[in-house]
């Protein structure tokens, strides 16, 4: 039995030193090659999740990047905004996504859930140190490890495509032509009712918002919150006292650019939470001037 | 719980530590922590199931009880009776009610008088035509008094939900699994190691065989009416192997389970590709069901004695009821059907026991003759596979019609070239272990150590890089 025991834990350890390693090799290759760098009049970026990725046109603002991608939690944002920042000294504004969601249970799930692990941690695993591969072990140890072969893949798919500009794969503006709302008010709506997920506070989620925070300030960034336009009758605005009261008690010293109920006709939405194109157009010439009129340029 | 999956990965070394360092002492406590860890396994997928499992368990452990002390016949089938109408009473209520409901509605609207009768949404209890057949085999046997019924009810609940073959078999009769629960096991290194040799080619054939071959023929059996011949005849294929890796797999891993664990089952698959006709296919292809049939079944209708024609009256039942075991629909009512009419030949022309030995067994390669029969044989199985994988009968149709179109001389749509390697590979080494018990039996056992291990790690790797998450085993659903 011991010899059994013993021959068997040697195989899996090697196996296990054997991934660790090309883990380990492919990280720190990707990591030497990746481009992070934005052009060097880009000043002001944009984080965060689907709504500010449909609704920042950044070919319509200045020196202005649109940094968010769909389904991104502050978890990624943080990891994503550390490589940014390094590669960037130039940028000064960051506006980070402040919505509703972002408060709300359902984010930390969107951080290490099957499908979120399944879909963010191939793209990200490169540039995530030990605490925070701990974190997602912790968290989700069986999703984690199933994702590693598809991670590998991926990785080894960008060494031989040599696709190393990170900022088109992790983000950009989301040019979207379709607008669903009426109908989706004439069939879904009022149905949608939020589950307790959508109202209840978030932990992991804003535990990173804070960790964000401090690296925009260790880097001298000055940090603006966005409310990216909303429908009036999403469902995500149920917690609306919730994300209030977050605001004031947990991140008071940040300034809420809050376009949540900006006068949006209904055919410039996508849906109840997204701009479409004609949306993004309004919001974002509107957003270009309080841009300039703050930087002093025109 | 999946064997494909992280839980299974954690669970099976608690349960294996368990199991030799603190319960070994005892058989009673050993087989009771097997009852326990196998309902936590069955569990794991639902736990509201495990009533059924441990009622049909108490079922026939008391007719096992009675039919020992009952020496009249009339009673003694009443018993028996009892025992095959609460088994197939779950087997018929959870997997068949709707099928004969739909039928049945069916039925009476094309008299003109249409029914409305209200269906069941009713889950269908993951392995229940596994462990039914187990349990029926069990009160059988005791009725024709090959076995002695056991008083032992720890011993015979774990013999019922013995975790490693619980939910796709093999269907293990007791007369073989239940005499191991009496026995202390002590640890076996070379059995172990065995173990442990299955499970990985079994994880290679699910993982990596079964699991990527489906990408590609669920496309294909998804969209075939936008698929040309050749791509048509490529996802027949491609179920083929998807098929058989995934359930032989299944049956590797049960069985290296089990072997970790001190007890031998029986071989389920015997390279069942290599046949040369219809009848060593199924006598090589899910041998525990096959010869379940044969022995509950076939043999009670008569078998192969009496006229020609209830020997064909026997084949065509048999098949049937095989094929309608695997599920309530059409499709493998005709899959059974097909496979009934492609032993018509060898059963008519007395022929159908040529083939008892494995192919080439004296020689590295098989002769012209016998590749092609080996490849007619491929043929037709993947023919009547169509069957068991298409929506309905309907599409099945229209699938083999669509194969048969010029379009068959061109290049398939798909050409999945990393898969077509692995394939050859894979048959290489299912080639050359094809005397054994499983590919991997003796494969590379004169090596090298360091070369045999690194070639275990090569599997590793193909396993690991291969690997997609959330797939299930099909057999699963029977």
């Amino acid at each position: 039995m011991k010899l059994f025991l013993k021959k068997t834990i040697q195989f899996i350890v090697i196996i296990g030193i054997s991934i660790l390693s090309v883990s380990m090799t492919l990280n720190m290759y990707l990591n030497k090659k990746a481009r992070f760098a934005l052009d060097k009049n880009i000043t002001s970026v944009v984080f965060g999740h689907s709504h500010p990725e449909t609704a920042f046109n950044d070919s319509l603002i200045v020196n202005f990047k649109n940094l968010a991608q769909s389904g991104e939690s502050y978890f990624y944002t943080y990891i994503k905004a550390k490589q940014v920042f390094k590669n960037n000294p130039q940028i000064e504004n960051v506006f980070i996504e402040f919505s509703n969601i972002d408060v709300a249970k359902v984010r930390d799930k969107q951080i290490w859930s099957d499908k979120y692990i399944n879909w963010r941690y191939p793209i990200y695993a490169s540039w995530m140190n030990i605490s925070e591969n701990a974190f997602l072990l912790y968290k989700n140890p069986k999703s984690l490890i199933a994702t590693l072969p598809k991670t590998y893949k991926k990785q080894v798919e960008r060494i031989k495509t040599k696709h190393h500009n990170y900022i088109t794969s992790t983000s950009g503006y989301l040019y979207i032509t379709e607008s669903k709302l009426d109908s989706l008010l004439n069939t879904n709506y009022p149905k949608e009712k939020p589950e307790d997920l959508y109202l209840t506070k978030s932990t992991d989620n804003l535990d990173y918002l804070k960790k964000l925070i401090s690296l925009c300030y260790k880097e001298s960034k000055q940090v603006y919150f966005v409310r990216s336009p909303l429908y009036k009758d999403s469902f995500y605005r149920a917690n609306e006292t919730l994300f209030q009261e977050i605001k004031k008690e947990v991140f008071p010293e940040i300034t809420l650019l809050d376009y949540a109920n900006l006068d949006v006709p209904n055919d410039h939405f996508r849906d109840l939470h997204h701009l479409n194109y004609k949306g993004a157009k309004k919001f974002s010439i509107m957003f270009n001037q309080w841009l300039q009129q703050k930087t002093g340029k025109q | 719980m999946l064997f494909n999956s992280i839980d299974f990965a954690i669970f099976l070394p608690i349960v294996f530590l368990l199991y030799w360092f603190v319960t070994n002492k005892n058989l009673k406590l050993q087989n009771a922590f097997l009852v326990v860890v196998s309902y936590i396994f069955y569990g794991w997928w639902d736990w509201r199931f495990l009533s059924l499992i441990a009622f049909s368990t108490l079922v026939d452990y008391v007719i096992g009880r009675l039919l020992t002390t009952e020496n009249k016949d009339k009673k003694r089938k009443v018993l028996l009776g009892l025992s095959i109408a609460v088994n197939l009473g779950f087997l018929g209520f959870f997997k068949y009610y709707n099928f004969f409901l739909d039928n049945f509605i069916q039925a009476f609207s094309w008299f003109g008088t249409p029914i409305s009768v209200r269906a069941l949404s009713i889950v269908l209890p993951v392995g229940i035509s596994f462990y039914t057949f187990q349990t029926l085999s069990y009160s059988i046997d005791v009725y024709r008094k090959k076995l002695e019924p056991t008083k032992d009810l720890i011993a015979f609940a774990a013999f019922v939900s013995f975790f490693p073959q619980l939910v796709a078999g093999p269907i293990e009769r007791a007369t073989n699994l239940l005499p191991q629960f009496y026995k202390k096991r002590n640890f076996n290194y070379s059995l172990a190691v065995d173990g442990l040799r299955q499970i990985l080619w079994g994880l290679l054939k699910k993982m990596v065989i079964a699991d990527n071959c489906a990408v590609f023929v669920n496309t294909i059996f998804d969209n075939s009416p936008e698929y040309s011949a050749s791509t048509l005849v490529l996802g027949a294929v491609l179920f083929a192997f998807q098929i058989y890796g995934d359930f032989s797999g299944y049956s590797d891993i049960a069985i290296g389970t089990s072997r970790l664990f001190g007890f031998n089952l029986k071989q389920n698959f015997a390279f069942p590709y290599f046949s040369r006709d219809i009848a060593e296919f199924w006598r090589r292809w899910h041998i525990s069901l096959s010869t379940w049939f044969r022995d509950y079944l076939y043999i009670p209708l008569g078998g192969s004695r009496g006229s020609k024609v209830q020997q064909i009256r026997n084949v065509f039942i048999i098949f049937i009821v095989s094929g309608f075991w695997h599920g309530a629909n059409w499709t493998f009512i005709v899959w059974g059907a097909l496979n009934a009419l492609y032993f018509m030949p060898l059963l008519l022309t007395n022929n159908n026991r040529n083939h008892i030995d494995v192919v080439a067994i004296k020689s590295r390669f098989p002769s012209v003759k016998e590749s092609v029969q080996i490849f007619v044989t491929f043929i037709l199985t993947t023919l009547a596979w169509i069957f068991f994988r298409a929506e309905n009968i309907r599409h099945a149709l229209q699938y083999i019609k669509d194969i048969f179109d010029l379009s068959i001389f061109s290049m398939p749509q798909i050409r999945p070239t990393n898969l077509f390697m692995l394939l050859f590979f894979f048959l290489i080494i299912e080639w050359l272990g094809r005397r054994n018990q499983y590919a991997l039996e003796t494969f590379g056992l004169k090596w090298k150590r360091p070369i045999r291990i690194m070639f275990y790690y090569i599997l590793v790797i193909l396993i690991f890089w291969f690997s997609r998450n959330d797939q299930t085993f099909i057999y699963f659903q029977f």
